[in-house]
């Protein structure tokens, strides 16, 4: 199996662009994706476009507007993991050898939906019962609570470290920075999440371009090269699951270090899915940025922002940032990409050399999520 | 060919129809004994419980106690009337199941004992109040 690797990036802010199709979103960050990779659109080989909502035929809608066609086209949905599932398949057709140049899109709209928690699929039983996202992650919140005897003010505290780091990213769609008493007092959503502490309603869209060894020596671009890419579905349980320990992101994540040969320590940044506050605290400890158990004292010391062990969303996460679905992942590697060769700006880790993405998605009965992509990315030093 | 059985392209077999799990009228989630209510699971040849009950699996009542894991009222919805309170129940045999939950809702902590209880055609769990809770 050779190498793959990412020359360019690009996305547009988060926000809600109402008057913007999917192709309206898109093409924006796909043709500066292209363009600043040097390629014509006749070199792309095949095209990934993970999206959960676009409806049929999303990635040709949108590529045939950058005169793209012919090749193959994947429209992928794997709910929140759609876009990074997207970039999983790329980096597996460039290191099989059947491309040497796959473009991957990233794009929802969210607005569409006029606001209100995501609409899931009223086949599952769960959702039937009155499921929804957020109360999904407020009863992990409330059992995290109960566990360890914390408070709400220490859910708060993700969202102010969230809205600091956005606050930076001009790329964000909340760059507003909050204090804890101002999260703790927003309008309840799911008890004891309250809104700051749950990912904002918006569109979105994120490209990049994935290329083999030939094609990224005669590129000569800034460039990462993916060392680790891994996607798991979620493992059906009829019975006890500890919310807490999420396995199937500890699993991911086991296995992306293993591919990458590379652990949590050698980590500079990441990019995590903070859809909610509880979430981050959780994935701190799965993805073993943490011990176990040491998740409160990892925020609350610093240890997951600049200056700290690990710089933890960077560009305010799926909380600040925003997080249009199936955007996400790709969004979310775009956003290392650029930390990784140095174009981050006011938000740049310093000296960062190696990142990680990590995206779980859905929620459905018996699972503990439907999907979870990590992506472990490193920076190349001879071009 | 020598087939041991009809050729599948011959029989529109029973075991090849669909499965209609939407269908509650067919197969009620829950029944009520003596005022006392009880889900109504499937249960595996190897002994593994789940709920609701589908097609290929021995039905088994669970109920009607178990122990609230976590729980939370939603205020914002997009299928149902708000607010409301759902939690996950755990039930003896290894049965998770997420239910609404009703009655005295300041009573509720993670960890507590539930009751199963019903009203026409809904089924939910209500707090137990004892006194070591």
């Amino acid at each position: 199996m050779s190498r793959a690797f990412i020359v360019s990036g690009a996305m547009i802010p988060m926000g809600k662009h109402r008057t913007s199709s999917y192709s309206g979103l898109a093409v924006p960050p796909v043709s500066k994706a292209i363009r600043d990779a040097g390629l014509k659109p006749s070199e792309i080989g095949a095209v990934y476009c993970g999206h959960a909502f676009g409806g049929m035929l999303t990635g040709q809608r949108i590529v045939k507007e950058v005169g793209i066609g012919g090749v193959p086209v994947f429209n992928v949905d794997n709910a929140c993991s759609g876009g990074a599932s997207a970039v999983h398949l790329a980096w597996k057709s460039v290191c099989s050898g059947e491309h040497a140049a796959a473009l991957v899109i990233g794009v929802d709209k969210l607005t569409q939906f006029g606001g209100g928690t995501l609409p899931l699929v009223e086949e599952d039983i769960e959702v039937r019962n009155g499921m929804v996202m957020p109360a999904l992650y407020a009863m992990r919140a409330r059992r995290y609570l109960f566990e360890r005897g914390e408070s709400v003010e220490l859910l708060a505290q993700v969202s102010t470290k969230a809205r600091r780091h956005g606050a930076m990213n001009p790329f964000a769609q909340l760059r507003k920075p909050v204090s804890v008493e101002e999260v703790v007092a927003s309008r309840m959503i799911a008890d004891p999440l309250t809104l700051m502490q749950c990912c904002p309603t918006g569109d979105g869209a994120a490209a990049v371009v994935v290329v083999n060894d030939d094609m990224r020596k005669r590129l000569a671009l800034p460039t990462v090269e993916i060392r680790g890419s891994v996607l798991h579905s979620g493992t059906p349980t009829s019975g006890f699951r500890d919310m807490l320990r999420p396995e199937i992101t500890r699993d991911s994540a086991g296995d992306a270090f293993e591919q990458a040969g590379m652990g949590p320590e050698d980590i500079d940044v990441v990019e995590l899915h903070d859809a909610f506050s509880i979430a981050e605290l959780v994935y701190y400890e799965a993805l073993g940025l943490c011990a176990e158990g040491e998740s409160a004292t990892f925020l609350t010391s610093g240890q997951s922002t600049f200056g700290g062990k690990v710089v933890v969303n960077p560009s305010g996460g799926l909380l600040s940032k925003g997080h249009p679905v199936g955007c996400s992942g790709v969004a979310q590697v775009v956003e290392l990409y650029w930390q990784l060769t140095g174009q981050a700006g006011k938000r740049q880790v310093p000296n960062a050399r190696t990142g990680m993405t990590h995206v779980t998605g859905g929620g459905i009965a018996q699972l503990d999520h439907g999907a979870c992509a990590i992506h472990i990315l490193n920076a190349l030093d001879n071009i | 060919m020598n087939f041991s059985r009809c050729p599948s392209g011959e029989d529109a077999a029973s075991e090849g129809l669909p499965i209609s799990d939407l269908d509650t009228a067919r197969m009620p989630d829950f029944t009520v004994h003596d005022g006392a209510t009880f889900l109504i699971c499937a249960q595996t040849a190897e002994g593994h419980r789940s709920f609701p009950l589908t097609d290929g699996g021995q039905r088994v009542e669970v109920g009607p106690e178990g122990v609230l894991y976590s729980f939370s009222t939603v205020y914002v919805s997009s299928s149902q009337a708000v607010p409301y309170t759902i939690g996950y129940v755990d039930f003896p045999g290894d049965v998770r199941v997420l239910a609404k939950v009703r009655g005295a809702l300041h009573a509720l902590r993670c960890d507590c004992v539930v009751r199963l209880a019903s009203e026409g055609s809904e089924w939910f769990v209500e707090p137990v109040a004892r006194a070591s809770q």
